[in-house]
């Protein structure tokens, strides 16, 4: 005996969110979960549980403990998605929370998903519940004439009421028991062996040691199910971990406070998620300065006669010599409403200079306080591209990172890069003659070598034993790093000299000349 | 679009929600479940895995953590396993866990039968199946759960486990299957004949008919019949019975009288799971010691134990609400 249902009904959708979601718009599980999360985060709450059945990942539950959804607003939601934005800008909820979205887009978000689903919702004060159970299937294939029609039909729904305590509220998204067609994708990569991950360093017990762990991989990649994770963290509205997002730095802190006065949590599978950057994460960075440094970025456009701030964006662009993992983190990532918009882009925008492998090693992120939201396209993950704000967005990165006529931070890394190149191959070279040093020493077991410069000789080094001489080349073309500059043939004299005892060729008067000349770039070991 | 009569299950969910709260019910949990489950912590000397069929008031397992039985760490409970198939209640579940690595949302005899990561991941030490419904539904296919229970057997044994099994069954005749009755009476009435246990049978219910048993009182038969089902598949698959407990209360419901019947069956795995002319004697041993375990061992009628004991009711309503308060506390 199937029940009666309170109340039956489509689900109408604009044009283009037909088109869409034939093509499929949201890029992954976590972008289309990210959603739910939106409409949580929008509904005041304070607790966003998700729960994929891992490692079965046969079925999603969304549970949120936000004010909940009356039948009235699904009703409206159903009614047209994609039409008119019913939302005041500016309009905030509790906890002063900017609204991020719309709830017909958030449950579109789960079409992508699933063929089927169920939404349960307690309304404050309520003394009812609903269980919405909603079917798309029916009307999965879509004529490419009717996307061209304008408005349709994509799903229908039946609304059932139930008794519920009053001072309950919350909403559950979930599908239903015994489904057969949710898309989640997350089992490639994992070992189902294993309780969590196929990588004994991704066995964490918390996100933070998860995130750790994953820093320090060099070129293992991610399962689809540590990606998710990692993915959905990025891209909500949670707070930073405490030495987030670079360890020692105080110039983000106002916006740590205000994602913490927001009060929102979000649990995966039972971990607490934190946005997932911990930089550096490599423990061979350790120096702010040369191992990475950090480039704020600030841009506001105010109307001259309304003095209405019609743009406000914030952010920063870190860089680190070695190459970040994961990978995801690279390029930059842009959140409207504290909301990751796609992901981390590592075009940067489209920027159009090439600055090489400088981007392995750089990540950053863009508030937008203001401004751009009308520029983001219907799914949340992607934007209008020429759209006055995002050129404004692009402008103002552009010459941050600096443009042909207008140096910017690139500059300084590349700056950075050539030194911290210098002294590694200084400290290559040190390397490469102590080692021969070392070599002579035990071979010929003669303190007092001499040492000789031989631009004629035909191999970089020779060791003369029955002269007791080492005769280098420094100008051999198979010596490291092609010729050698005059700083690091005083390097290299230098390092014999501790090395091997003695160099009698040129006198302590000689080297003092040099140092002089060389401007004092002396190093001592 | 999958999904179920909304109406029905919600009224079936209160029932069984009251039935968990009540004092028969909790005295089964306290005195009956939980010094089991102690045993085998105290012979495994870890946490248990305990797998169950809980409600979203989680009294069996706010009890066993009570008592330091199961883990709990921050990030949830990395010991329990759970299947519940109705949405609501499964979100309340998982919301309260927080975390666990086992949880299904479906049916028992789905997640047994088609869940495809089951044999890898199946294994526990406790394995509460306190069923909801009869044992053989008048709906078919009337012979999944036991399937289900099989299956599950099976896949304990492959991992070499040795645990403890609770299975509870409601007891309702109208909710049966007859045809499936028959032919549990048939196959008790030729293992009497040629079986031992017909002595123990005639002690017990002062006759020798089980026919007459399935007529007469219902609740008595099935507690032969199930035992002897249960111990006979046990047996096939290697285990042998070191403890057995049968259980039995009363109940009136909306639609009639009926009867909650518990079984605790503890299972040793053996090294010889497959039946062979070399092990087929052992076996054959086990089965008929686990069977006459079963049918000497007369039910307890908890509802008498209640009246017997002065206050005692109080105690484990008060015990419940206990528990129930301070699993509040400590997730707020």
């Amino acid at each position: 005996m199937i029940s009666k249902p309170e109340t039956k009904g489509r689900i109408r959708a604009a044009a283009k969110i037909i088109a869409d979601i034939s093509t499929g718009i949201y890029r992954s599980p976590a972008n289309a979960l990210k959603e739910l999360v939106s409409n949580a985060f929008d509904a005041g709450a304070t607790e966003v549980r998700i729960d994929t059945d891992h490692p079965g990942f046969t079925t999603v539950t969304c549970y949120d403990n936000g004010n909940g959804i009356s039948k009235e607003e699904i009703k409206d939601a159903f009614e047209l998605i994609g039409g008119s934005d019913k939302r005041t800008r500016g309009e905030r909820t509790v906890y002063n929370r900017p609204i991020i979205g719309k709830i017909g887009i958030g449950i579109l978000a789960m079409c992508q998903l699933t063929q089927q689903f169920v939404i349960i919702s307690s309304k404050k004060g309520s003394s009812n519940r609903i269980e919405v159970e909603i079917d798309i299937e029916p009307f999965q294939s879509q004529d490419a004439n009717r996307i061209n029609l304008g408005e349709g039909d994509i799903g229908e729904y039946q609304i059932f009421e139930f008794p519920e305590e009053r001072e309950r509220h919350y909403t559950i998204i979930t599908t239903p028991a015994g489904s057969r067609n949710l898309k989640l994708n997350l089992r490639e990569g994992e070992d189902l062996k294993d309780s969590f991950a196929s990588h004994k360093y991704l066995e964490a017990a918390t996100f933070e040691e998860f995130v750790k762990g994953v820093g320090i991989l060099k070129s293992i990649t991610l399962g689809q199910y540590q990606t998710f994770l990692w993915e959905l963290a990025s891209l909500c509205p949670v707070e930073y971990f405490e030495d987030g997002p670079v360890k020692g730095w105080d110039g983000w802190d106002h916006i740590k406070q205000q994602l913490r006065s927001y009060n929102f949590k979000v649990y995966a599978d039972g971990f607490e998620l934190r946005k997932p950057i911990l930089l550096p994460l490599h423990p061979g960075l350790t120096s702010r300065g040369s191992d990475y440094e950090i480039y704020p970025l600030e841009k506001k456009v105010v109307d001259t006669k309304s003095k209405k701030v019609l743009f406000h964006a914030e952010g920063y662009i870190y860089h680190q010599r070695l190459q970040l993992v994961p990978t995801d983190l690279q390029g930059i990532l842009v959140r409207i409403r504290n909301v990751g918009i796609g992901a981390y882009d590592k075009s940067l925008l489209d920027y159009p200079v090439n600055i090489g492998p400088m981007v392995r090693g750089m990540t950053g992120e863009v508030y937008i306080h203001d401004g751009l939201e009308d520029a983001l396209n219907i799914d949340r993950n992607s934007f209008n591209q020429i759209h006055e704000d995002f050129l404004t967005l692009q402008k103002t990165l552009y010459t941050h990172i600096g443009m042909p006529d207008e140096p910017g931070f690139a500059k300084d890394i590349r700056r950075r890069s050539a030194r911290v190149q210098e002294e590694r191959r200084v400290d290559d070279y040190t390397e490469y003659i102590s080692l021969l040093a070392t070599r002579a020493r035990r071979q010929i077991d003669e303190p007092d070598l001499k040492l000789k410069f031989d631009d004629d000789l035909d191999v970089p080094l020779r060791f003369d034993i029955a002269q007791k001489e080492v005769r280098v080349n420094i100008s051999h073309p198979s010596v490291p790093e092609a010729k050698v500059k005059a700083l690091e043939f005083f390097h290299i004299l230098f390092a014999f000299e501790l090395m091997v005892g003695t160099v009698t060729d040129i006198s302590i008067d000689d080297l003092t000349a040099w140092i002089r000349k060389l401007g004092g770039h002396g190093r001592t070991r | 679009m999958v999904g179920h009569d909304r109406e029905k299950t919600e009224a079936k969910g209160s029932d069984v929600d009251a039935l968990m709260k009540s004092a028969s019910k909790h005295w089964v949990r306290r005195n009956v479940w939980l010094p089991v489950a102690r045993d085998r912590f105290t012979r495994l000397m870890r946490p248990i895995r305990y797998f169950t069929l809980t409600t979203p008031d989680m009294l069996d397992i706010l009890l066993f953590e009570k008592e330091r039985l199961i883990e709990r760490t921050t990030r949830g409970y990395p010991g329990i396993g759970f299947c519940e198939w109705m949405e609501i209640r499964f979100s309340q579940i998982i919301r309260k866990l927080e975390w666990c690595p086992w949880r299904y949302h479906g049916k028992f005899e789905d997640m047994v039968l088609e869940y495809d990561i089951f044999e890898q991941h199946f294994d526990f030490d406790v394995v509460n199946a306190d069923f909801t419904g009869v044992p053989f539904p008048a709906e078919a296919p009337y012979e999944r759960t036991f399937e289900a229970i099989e299956r599950l057997l099976q896949v304990q044994a492959q991992h070499g486990r040795s645990f403890d099994f609770f299975l509870t069954f409601r007891c309702k005749r109208e909710e049966m299957n007859s045809k499936a009755l028959d032919q549990l009476g048939q196959l008790l009435k030729s293992n009497l004949r040629v079986g031992r246990g017909s002595q123990e049978f005639i002690q017990r219910v002062s006759h020798s008919d089980p026919i007459r048993l399935l007529n007469e009182q219902l609740w008595e038969f099935l507690c032969l019949g199930v035992s002897k089902l249960f111990i006979g598949i046990a047996i096939k698959h290697g285990y042998s019975l070191s403890r057995y407990d049968a259980y039995v209360y009363h109940r009136v419901g909306g639609q009639g009288p009926y009867e909650i019947i518990k079984f605790i069956f503890s299972l040793e795995a053996s090294k010889n799971q497959q039946i062979s002319l070399i092990n087929t004697p052992v076996l054959v041993h086990n089965y008929d010691e686990g069977v006459l375990l079963a049918f000497q061992h007369q039910p307890k009628d908890v509802d008498q134990e209640l009246k017997t004991v002065t206050g005692l009711v109080r105690e484990l309503q008060k015990d419940v609400e206990e528990l129930i308060r301070q699993s509040e506390t400590s997730r707020r």
